[in-house]
């Protein structure tokens, strides 16, 4: 099988153009190293299938930060049948020297000079043919974001599979530059007018940060106007299927194996499930602020503030990724080349409120408090978590000193088109059916198997063996506020963090409007917010251990991440038990 | 040239400074501070004020990533903005943009700057 890599710097639409030749979910985003893993997809070019891979984007060959090291490492271990080197033809000037160092390598190459909108919008005009000619290598003019011009590319490969290498060109720095700058008229005031002005209001000296938080504020406000009502259906369909189709169904099997699967599996899962539309919301309105390239003016922003907590603008932009899932925000801290910055950056990101944890708020807060008081619940844990995190950093900023410099490129902005965004919604949607199979039916059966045993227990009761664990665990969880059922819950929830509230599901035996009915007569909200303190500040879940462990390849550390939250949580949800505690009294 | 203007002109002094002594370098800036007191460097340029590059003063790999973003010898930088409290400036080199911190910034020489636009 042939094998075609895409490489090139970041925020060239690398991403976009895997995209649309693959038909993949490849996520596109205007932030440096965000293609973190090697995505890869099968690609029919004329009678073969072809292997192609999206290389994360660099700035350097020779480089030493984790992605440039990825990169260079793929090529040497790797070297595949053929590259397609993707620019951004408005600024191409600064990625000749990556361009000539990936010819160097003397592979098979192509040249997509991408963004064709945006150049032409400059007035830059390219002779592509007269370029081609030079550097001896074929060279498409196209618009990965808007298709114009990538249908030529199949049909190119093709025929650079069909035909017998010839020696490859091995041109220096100096001929491509020659090269580039005989057939480009780039016109002498070339910039982008609409960037300008956004600019000038959105990094405002004294606006700037009000209005950024306000963005934010709004993008959460929405998420939760448009969700709600969504969840609430999709709670309402749920019940209707299992009174209306599972239940009939499954009345002919035996008492325990309709348990099993009606109230264990299917009430956990149902549970989780109804999350998912205000996660893709979500993520969707995540996705659309990170492919904007309004991240990059979050961390102009933030800057001088997070320098304070030992940190810097890019540790920001992750911590605000975590905010959607910690584990791509742990991977994108690749792009920082200080160890110590990177170690810090990754100890502070699990306090970021994850959607998964969202859920665990949501879901409790609409049980024990008022449609009043939710939304500043809500955002008192988000104040938690962004506390957490600088509690943190002050604590830990003497042991991993930042000693990287701030670089960073600021994209134009860029407006992702409807295309990008429906395919960014159906990605979480897959995202989730991954987890559920992997991860909570497995947490959710678990559960239902120990509140249901040994046979002949009354579910979920203190008999149970969930009962007998969670009383084993309470001289640790009683002085917090956290009941037997409810620390069976935060056991699982290690795991991940959906199994908490698939997991309320089994062990109270119900789901919809009446597990919540059960809940608010079960626990105080003094007790249910204790317990939302302790899933806010303890490990957030296993793949964000593994992906620490993976990252930075130390145990060590890895025990750190792992020992200090845990530490914090039960201190932190003690003190504010035992203080609500003696205010009612 | 809005140098005095600068707040951060003189905390930045001893930096340049320490530069200096640790750079192979130094006996060409050291000609040229006799005559002009001190080299201009980057952070001291007020928003909207340009320069073109003379010399990068930093270890090889960042000066590769600042070549990669369009920050070498010779190029053109504009400063568009400066972020409050010392923060980073927001510069355009071409048709690029990019973001650094005063610290780097102060490892950036700059020959005479062109009159703000």
């Amino acid at each position: 099988m042939k094998r075609v890599a895409l490489l090139g710097m970041p925020n060239t639409g690398k991403s976009t153009l895997f995209n649309r030749l693959t038909g993949a979910h490849a996520r596109v985003g205007n932030w440096p190293g965000l293609t973190v893993e090697l995505l890869n997809a099968r690609l029919i070019v004329g009678d073969q299938v072809a292997h192609m891979v999206d290389l994360p984007g660099i700035y350097d060959l020779n480089g030493y930060s984790d992605d440039e090291r990825v990169v260079t490492q793929f090529l040497e271990t790797q070297p595949p049948d053929l590259i397609i080197f993707v620019l951004n033809t408005s600024q191409y000037e600064r990625q000749l020297n990556l361009l000539s160092q990936v010819m160097a390598k003397g592979i098979p190459m192509m040249l997509v000079m991408n963004m064709v909108d945006e150049a032409s919008a400059m007035g830059i005009h390219v002779d592509v043919d007269a370029l081609s000619h030079q550097l001896h290598i074929p060279i498409h003019f196209l618009s990965a974001k808007y298709g114009q011009g990538v249908e030529r590319l199949l049909p190119a490969m093709r025929h650079m599979f069909g035909e017998v290498q010839s020696e490859p060109h091995l041109p220096t720095l100096a001929e491509v530059e020659r090269a580039f700058s005989e057939s480009i008229r780039v016109p002498a005031q070339a910039s982008n007018a609409t960037t300008e002005k956004l600019d000038k209001v959105l990094l405002h000296p004294v606006f700037g940060l009000p209005i950024f938080f306000a963005v934010m504020l709004l993008l959460f406000q929405g998420v939760f106007t448009i969700g709600k009502p969504l969840q609430d259906g999709a709670t309402w369909l749920l019940s209707e299927f299992r009174v209306l189709a599972l239940e009939p169904v499954f009345a002919y099997l035996p008492a325990v194996v309709q348990g099993l699967l009606l109230d264990g599996i299917y009430n956990g899962l149902s549970t989780v499930a109804s999350f998912v539309p205000l996660i893709v919301l979500f993520f969707l309105f995540m996705g659309m602020v990170e492919d904007t390239g309004y991240l990059s003016r979050a961390a102009f922003l933030m800057d001088a503030l997070m320098a304070k907590f030992g940190l810097d603008g890019r540790s920001f932009v992750m911590l605000l990724m975590g905010f959607g899932c910690n584990v791509p925000a742990l991977m994108g801290t690749r792009v920082i080349r200080s160890k110590g910055l990177r170690y810090l950056t990754m100890l502070t990101i699990p306090f970021s409120l994850c959607s998964a944890r969202m859920q665990v708020f949501v879901f409790l807060i609409a049980a024990l408090f008022t449609a009043e008081q939710a939304p500043w619940v809500l955002f008192s844990l988000y104040v938690m978590s962004i506390v957490m995190s600088v509690i943190t950093s002050l604590i830990f900023k003497r042991q991993y000193v930042n000693n990287d410099a701030f670089v960073l490129e600021m994209p134009p902005y860029r407006f992702p088109t409807l295309r990008q965004m429906a395919l960014a919604g159906w990605q979480e949607v897959r995202h989730f059916l991954n987890r559920a199979t992997r991860f909570i039916v497995i947490g959710v059966v678990m559960i239902w198997v120990l509140t249901n045993f040994p046979q002949g227990v009354q579910p979920g009761s203190i008999d149970s063996w969930a009962g007998q664990l969670g009383n084993w665990m309470q001289p640790i969880f009683q002085p917090i506020g956290i009941n037997a059922e409810l620390t069976i819950a935060l056991l699982f929830g290690f795991i991940a963090k959906e199994i908490v509230i698939g997991s309320l599901a089994v062990i109270y035996g119900q789901e919809g409007a009446a597990l919540v009915q059960t809940i608010t007569q079960h626990i105080t909200w003094v007790e249910a917010y204790s317990f939302m303190l302790f899933v806010l500040i303890y490990t957030p879940c296993v793949s964000t251990i593994a992906t620490i462990r993976k990252e930075t390849k130390s145990l060590s550390f890895t025990a750190l991440s792992v020992a200090w939250p845990l530490v914090a949580a039960w201190v932190i949800t003690l003190a504010f038990y035992k203080i609500a505690m003696w205010a009612m009294a | 040239m809005s140098i005095n203007a600068n707040h951060s002109y003189l905390r930045f002094e001893f930096k340049i400074h320490h530069v200096f002594q640790n750079n192979a370098m130094h006996a060409n800036f050291s000609t040229m501070t006799a005559s002009s007191q001190l080299p201009l460097t980057l952070e001291k340029l007020a928003s909207g004020e340009s320069a073109s590059v003379m010399a990068i003063n930093v270890e090889s790999e960042l000066k590769k990533r600042f070549f990669a973003l369009g920050l070498k010898e010779g190029s053109h930088v504009r400063v568009l903005r400066r972020a409050k409290f010392g923060g980073p400036m927001h510069l355009r080199v071409g048709t690029s943009e990019l973001i650094l911190r005063l610290k780097e910034a102060s490892c950036i020489c700059l020959a005479a700057p062109l009159t703000s636009v």
